[in-house]
């Protein structure tokens, strides 16, 4: 039945649909970190990397009862 | 070594509200080291195979290591071992510490690194014993490929159940590169896998002929992006910033990277089958996305880039950045090239020949080599806390392993456009210049020796890697870093709603496959379901079982790595091959399809009608016992062992039953049940002719089913294929 109903059908709607849907995410994307206020959320984002939570070596042999193992 | 967590009374205290806690750093260090030892193995097992190409004494004469079969096991080896294990050891490492939690579950962790080397060594059990698929980066067979499936599903539980327990609330931009490499390859491995098993270790593809191939390489194409791409492309995100001790260029950029990249990626696979039998629309289709995907690739390598921005001093002394500088280099020079190669004008030339090959090493070992050595540069030290022994040592693997790359990827190029050039090249009087194969490899002979110096150059240098690792992290005692973090804050109720999507993985993930299965969709399905895609052709029959028998014996001695089955429709094919372009109605019956991608040996798919009959079966006799005998300096392998091997017909029966069942192949219900004794008749009929001219019997070994195959070779166009009787026309 598939392929009945996608005989039928023009293919030309497969890549109009695709470019819609490309067009519309690169659209919002674009307007997401263009928008006021963007480069300071970004910024703020971008440091994550820097900021996991390690000990240094040395306390990180230290574990204390309150250590949770999450 | 050992690994440990020490612990103490004179703790220091946990601030208030703080949770404290341990990264698992032990399967990071599995990981990482299991990278080392398998990126040893792969490469020596391509430096093999370069220098068979040097000389076919290379070979030894052993079947497990010829090159059909060395091919794979060098190109799954390096993909999925070395590749592989890299991305692990750095997405355990990084979504730990972005997450500020421990992984999952230790079980899953564990289960995941010891079913993927178990995997491992599967490949490289089965891969030299002939047992493959043919499809290349994913030639395991159904059981590995069902292993796969499930340590692939327990590596994605862990991933998704570490962002569940996270404790920080944004998911920084590298798991996002892992998230859409986790669904994308689940999605491209199951479609890509799907096959009906005839056997305990041989199976047969669902899809057929032109089909198969459009999935192949949708799938080849995306295994690339998604394997050896996005994951990395989340690595450098991480470690980047990390070595350069400065934030990520441009966040912001990263976001449209992002989205851009994983929308455009799947559509563009066609492009490894233009002026194929593929059906022009998604050949233009692949095209059109491919050069659209020189934007989102250069925004994450300027990216990447301009993070050492104000930093570039470092770069003189730090080995490290030197790495990972280079690897985005050559990520940018990669995805340029990528699109310019899928230019049809430019596909027309570089197609089959060994730019293609010195594409791919650019990349494989620029881009994921050297980030992979400067990742773990820079991560071995801090696992094992301990400064790493030679900056001096790393340097000198940086400029070695350079080297290597300048002298395999130069060779490559040159030697590619070369045999471009000399395959369409015609004299004054309109006939090919090289009419025979064997008169172009002389030309080519030299580049293939400085491809193999420059490989033994870069394998030398990840020997000296080797050496600063190992004495770098000899004799200490690992722990596993302790960490601490408040917990999971709930998201705030104003902010925007890309931000409440980052804080959102299921959610995300959501969105992350409908941006990256929409391009497999929308191309996949109407080739497979629109019939009139593939015309068929009513002399086109499907092969005898003795011809499904040989086909079989061709698929497992590899010779897709050396020899297409698709004469494209240029003057220069059309003339070379017999005038005859290849039809996507002749394939119908290809489970797997053989139109391969390397041209180191001539076409075959017309080779039934260059060798025809008892003629052609001689010919075929003494060219597979020994290819110098009928061609002059050909670098191709003996195989002596296909007449000695004798011919199984166990499984004859049950592969016949499966394609007129399961495939509707229109074979008879006494051609399934009479399999056999089918088979038995053809391979007499041709061991009779042989040892009429003078041959030995081989009637009973596997060079006879070959011999039925390669005879058939895309003769059915012909509407009366010549007769066994044909006299001898082609000698060499």
């Amino acid at each position: 039945m598939k392929a009945e109903i996608l005989s039928q059908t023009d293919q030309l709607v497969f890549p109009l649909v695709a470019a819609v849907l490309f067009v519309t995410i690169f659209v919002v994307a674009v307007w997401r970190v263009l928008r006021p206020g963007a480069r300071e959320v970004g910024d703020k984002r971008a440091a994550l990397v820097f900021d996991d939570g390690g000990l240094a070596p040395v306390a990180a042999g230290v574990v204390t009862a309150k250590e949770v193992k999450r | 070594m050992t690994a440990a967590i020490a612990t103490s009374e004179a703790a220091a205290p946990v601030p208030e509200g703080m949770e404290r806690f341990h990264f698992d750093d032990r399967i990071v260090r599995n990981f990482a080291w299991a990278t080392i030892l398998w990126g040893v193995v792969g490469m020596l097992a391509g430096l093999l195979a370069a220098l068979q190409l040097v000389s076919h004494k290379f070979n030894l004469d052993l079947s497990w290591i010829t090159f059909g079969r060395l091919r794979p096991l060098h190109t799954n080896s390096v993909i999925f071992a070395f590749v592989g294990n890299a991305i692990f050891a750095g997405v355990y490492y990084s979504t730990q510490r972005l997450c500020k939690a421990r992984m999952f579950s230790d079980a899953l962790s564990k289960l995941h690194f010891w079913g993927w080397q178990a995997i491992i060594v599967a490949a490289a059990i089965t891969l030299p014993m002939g047992i493959t698929t043919s499809k290349e980066y994913a030639e395991l067979e159904w059981p590995i490929d069902i292993a796969i499936a499930i340590i692939w599903v327990a590596f994605a539980v862990n991933f998704f159940g570490t962002l569940y327990k996270r404790r920080e609330r944004h998911l920084y931009v590298a798991l996002w590169f892992y998230t859409a490499s986790i669904l994308a390859v689940a999605v491209l491995h199951i479609v890509n896998s799907l096959a009906v098993p005839v056997g305990p270790m041989k199976s047969y593809s669902v899809f057929a002929g032109v089909q198969d191939g459009l999935v192949q390489w949708w799938y080849g194409h995306n295994a690339v992006a998604f394997f050896l791409t996005t994951p990395y492309l989340g690595l450098m995100y991480y470690f980047m910033p990390k070595a350069a001790e400065r934030p990520v260029y441009s966040y912001r950029l990263s976001i449209i990277h992002f989205w851009s990249l994983v929308f455009i990626y799947m559509w563009a696979g066609p492009h490894h089958l233009l002026y194929t039998a593929l059906p022009e629309w998604a050949q233009t289709l692949g095209t059109a996305f491919s050069i659209a995907l020189i934007a989102p690739s250069w925004g994450g390598m300027i990216n990447g880039l301009l993070t050492l921005r104000g930093a570039w001093d470092k770069l003189r002394t730090d080995p490290i950045l030197k790495f990972m500088v280079a690897a985005i280099t050559f990520y940018g020079m990669a995805t340029f090239e990528g699109p310019l190669m899928s230019l049809k004008s430019v596909n027309a030339l570089s197609h089959y020949t060994n730019w293609t090959i010195g594409h791919v090493h650019g990349g494989a070992l620029g881009w994921n080599g050297f980030l992979t050595f400067g990742m773990l540069y820079w991560m071995i030290p801090r696992l094992y806390n301990r400064p790493l022994y030679s900056v001096k040592l790393a340097t000198a693997h940086f400029w070695l392993g350079l080297s290597g790359i300048g002298l395999y990827v130069l060779s490559m190029w040159t030697s590619g456009i070369a045999e471009g050039l000399m395959w369409k090249e015609f004299n004054a009087q309109g006939e090919l210049v090289y009419g025979q194969w064997t008169d172009m490899l002389p030309s080519l002979f030299p580049m293939y020796v400085v491809r193999a110096v420059g490989g033994a150059l870069y394998l030398v240098s990840v020997f000296i890697f080797v050496y600063n690792l190992w004495k770098t992290v000899r004799g200490a005692k690992v722990v596993d870093t302790a960490a601490q973090a408040l917990p999971l804050r709930p998201l705030k109720a104003n902010l925007g709603w890309h931000t409440r999507l980052e804080g959102k993985p299921l959610l995300f993930a959501g969105l992350t496959t409908v941006a990256v299965v929409a391009g497999g969709a929308f191309e996949i399905i109407p080739a497979l379901m629109i019939e009139n895609n593939v015309p068929t052709i009513a002399a086109v029959k499907p092969y005898t079982p003795l011809e499904l028998e040989g086909r079989d014996i061709y698929v497992a001695e590899g010779c897709y790595t050396c020899h297409s089955q698709m004469v494209r429709p240029f003057r220069a094919e059309v003339l070379r091959y017999q005038g005859l372009y290849s039809k996507p109605g002749e394939f119908i019956y290809d489970r797997p399809f053989q139109f391969g991608s390397r041209r180191i040996g001539p076409d075959l798919h017309r080779i039934g009608i260059k060798y025809p009959g008892l003629g052609g079966a001689v010919w075929h006799y003494n060219h597979m016992l020994n290819p110098r005998d009928t061609s002059k300096g050909s670098i191709m392998p003996n195989y002596a062992w296909l007449y000695e091997e004798p011919l199984d017909l166990s499984a004859t029966v049950t592969k016949i039953r499966v394609f007129r069942e399961i495939f509707e192949a229109p074979y008879t219900g006494e051609e399934v049940t009479q399999a056999v004794a089918i088979a038995q008749a053809q391979a007499n009929q041709i061991a009779d002719g042989l040892v009429s001219a003078g041959l030995p019997d081989v009637r009973d070994r596997k060079i006879v089913a070959l011999i039925a195959y390669l005879l058939r070779l895309g003769t059915d166009i012909q509407k009366a294929p010549p007769a066994l009787s044909t006299p001898i026309t082609n000698t060499p």
